[in-house]
């Protein structure tokens, strides 16, 4: 009982989108596509629904199969049952919120078809829109309602692409908070494409890492958000120090690497490898102005303020230490240590908090 | 004023428009929606009207309806008179030369109409069909209302092919834009001030609507 895809489709003056995977059908799970925008996710969502035709390669759910680039056979979106939100909410703007949401049960008989669209707008809390057309509601409510739209016909399988990108942050958020939620009472399989950390690291059960048309790295959200195998991958994932760097030594478990002629502890992944990159988030990294000189951090680089940006909350510090690093703070740390450009400051990194990827030759 | 010539105008354009109805969204589908072989070539075929002269449609015309035609021996079989210098045949002649006046608008509103809202349409189990009758037309009907009102305007306004297909005999084939050149012809020049005027305020009124019809649905996006 499984979505297989192994299929490919290219562009022709583009790149090439390649997929292969297998979600698990009738029983609940988030898988995250995750990527830069324009790397293909939604190629992939669209090849599944049906709406794109992929080239090559076969895609089949439960053993029907829906695409076959060998045999010809393509199954059109209307017989796969599978659920789609697109990014905007594209919600049929003829049509009050009832008439959208009851759309794909118009053939269900009169009573079952009233009572489906009942549940889902209770279901999504959308009680005393129903006569509402789409243009009178607001963005989390059109989203909402292209979800219940999506959900009405019990679909085998849910598509959300992007949902929350068109929604300012606090609908979103909110959206976010309820959707795990409301998803879990179903049963089936969601496909979330993201290009949002929070939103990957938040909702998934398993993450597709996507760059360049590619799935290169896949498992849990959190594993792969911690342990990326490739600087790209280091770079898409919020790393926001990603150096080059020459293995110096190698002791007790512990690499000491050469980064812009200072030396950087991290711990050893093992493997044989001369050269290797360096990758710190920068929440990792702290900073002081005239700290103590022993503490437990291994690595205590001397350097100076080159950039300062405000990010909500938190403050993006760059750092000159030899090699540019980049260190998270928050506002109040900012103001004090009252910290401004040129600035001499220390920044403190865990060995742990740095991940090694090894070059490969 | 020759009343019954107007009669007659507005019972063929009425009944042209009618008929074009059925083959016009037909028509429209393929040509707005559609993604197949020759798809050029349909659209040429339907345009044919707007650039040749109606003489040449008109011969054609003559040529396909005449009683030694298949289509022209299968009605005088049928119906038992012949279908060239007839009201059918007046009406056939119509609906093919009004065929791209309905069509230009419709195409045109259909195009406009988001795509992402026919795949959406697709994944609910929506055949292409359905899609096009409860979410492609309904959107586009300001465009399938200007279709008709044009076609009906230009079906009330044929000369050329009127008078090739239906020759000019008063209360069959002798319409008000005939009417006027008899009148010029016999030099009843108040006579055809009469007509001319009626039908420029006519076709005026027309192109005034469907202009307001296009400004509105460009709002309306």
């Amino acid at each position: 009982m499984a979505l297989r895809a192994d299929f490919s489709r290219t562009f022709p003056k583009g790149p090439k989108v390649e997929a292969t995977f297998e979600v698990e059908l009738d029983c609940f799970s988030i898988t995250v596509l995750f990527g830069a925008s324009g790397c293909g996710k939604t190629t992939i969502l669209r090849c599944l629904a049906g709406l794109d035709r992929p080239d090559a390669g076969v895609i089949s759910a439960d053993g029907t199969t829906w695409f076959n680039a060998p045999s010809g056979c393509f199954v059109p979106p209307r017989q796969r049952q599978v659920g789609y939100v697109f990014q905007e909410a594209s919600l049929f703007p003829h049509l009050d919120v009832e008439g959208n949401i009851g759309f794909g049960v118009r053939s269900w008989p009169r009573q079952e078809r009233q009572a489906r669209i009942v549940e889902l707008i209770q279901m999504l809390g959308l009680e005393g829109l129903e006569r509402r057309r789409p243009a009178d509601l607001s963005g989390g409510e059109k989203q909402r309602v292209a979800l219940a739209r999506a959900l009405a016909p019990r679909p085998r399988m849910l598509l959300l692409d992007e949902p929350f990108a068109s929604l300012d942050r606090p609908a979103a958020e909110q959206l976010r908070h309820g959707l795990r939620h409301v998803l879990q009472a179903l049963a089936m399989p969601v496909i979330l494409v993201t290009h949002n950390r929070d939103e990957a690291l938040s909702l998934g059960d398993r993450l597709l890492l996507m760059r360049e048309g590619r799935i290169r790295q896949s498992g849990s959200p959190s594993e792969v958000f911690a342990r990326p195998d490739s600087r790209e991958a280091a770079e898409l994932l919020g790393f926001g120090t990603v150096v080059r760097t020459r293995v110096e030594r190698r002791t007790g478990g512990l690499l000491g690497l050469i980064a812009g002629g200072v030396e950087l502890f991290a711990p050893d992944p093992g493997g044989d490898f001369s050269e290797a990159y360096a990758c710190i988030r920068g929440e990792g990294v702290s900073l002081e102005r005239h700290g103590p000189a022993t503490v437990t951090q291994r690595n205590r680089l001397a350097g100076s303020v080159t950039a300062l940006h405000a990010i909500g909350p938190l403050v993006r510090v760059q750092v000159d230490c030899g090699f540019p690093l980049e260190a998270l703070i928050t506002t109040w740390a900012c103001e004090d240590l009252s910290l401004a450009i040129g600035d001499p400051v220390h920044a403190l990194i865990k060995a742990t908090a740095v991940v090694v990827i090894p070059v490969e030759v | 004023m020759d009343w019954e010539a107007l009669r007659l105008s507005l019972r063929l354009a009425s009944a042209s428009t009618l008929l074009l109805l059925p083959l016009g969204l037909a028509l429209a589908f393929p040509l707005a929606l559609g993604r197949f072989r020759g798809k050029a070539l349909l659209e040429a075929f339907t345009s044919l009207p707007l650039i040749l002269p109606p003489t040449v449609l008109g011969f054609y015309l003559i040529v396909a309806l005449g009683p030694r035609s298949p289509l022209g021996q299968v009605w005088e079989n049928l119906t038992g008179s012949p279908l060239v210098f007839s009201f059918s045949g007046l009406l056939f002649a119509q609906v093919f030369t009004n065929l791209p006046f309905f069509l230009q608008p419709l195409v045109s509103s259909l195009g406009g109409v988001d795509r992402r809202l026919l795949e959406v349409a697709a994944t609910l189990n929506s055949s292409p069909m359905s899609t096009y009758f409860r979410v492609a037309l309904p959107l586009a009907w300001r465009g399938l209302l200007s279709g008709m009102i044009l076609s009906f305007a230009h079906a009330i306004g044929e000369f050329g092919v009127v008078l090739m297909v239906g020759g000019n005999l008063p209360g069959r084939t002798r319409t008000a834009s005939i009417a006027l050149f008899d009148q010029v012809q016999s030099f009843d020049m108040a006579g055809a001030n009469r007509t001319a005027l009626l039908l420029l305020g006519f076709a005026f009124a027309v192109l005034a609507c469907t202009a307001w019809l296009r400004a509105k649905e460009r709002l309306w996006r």
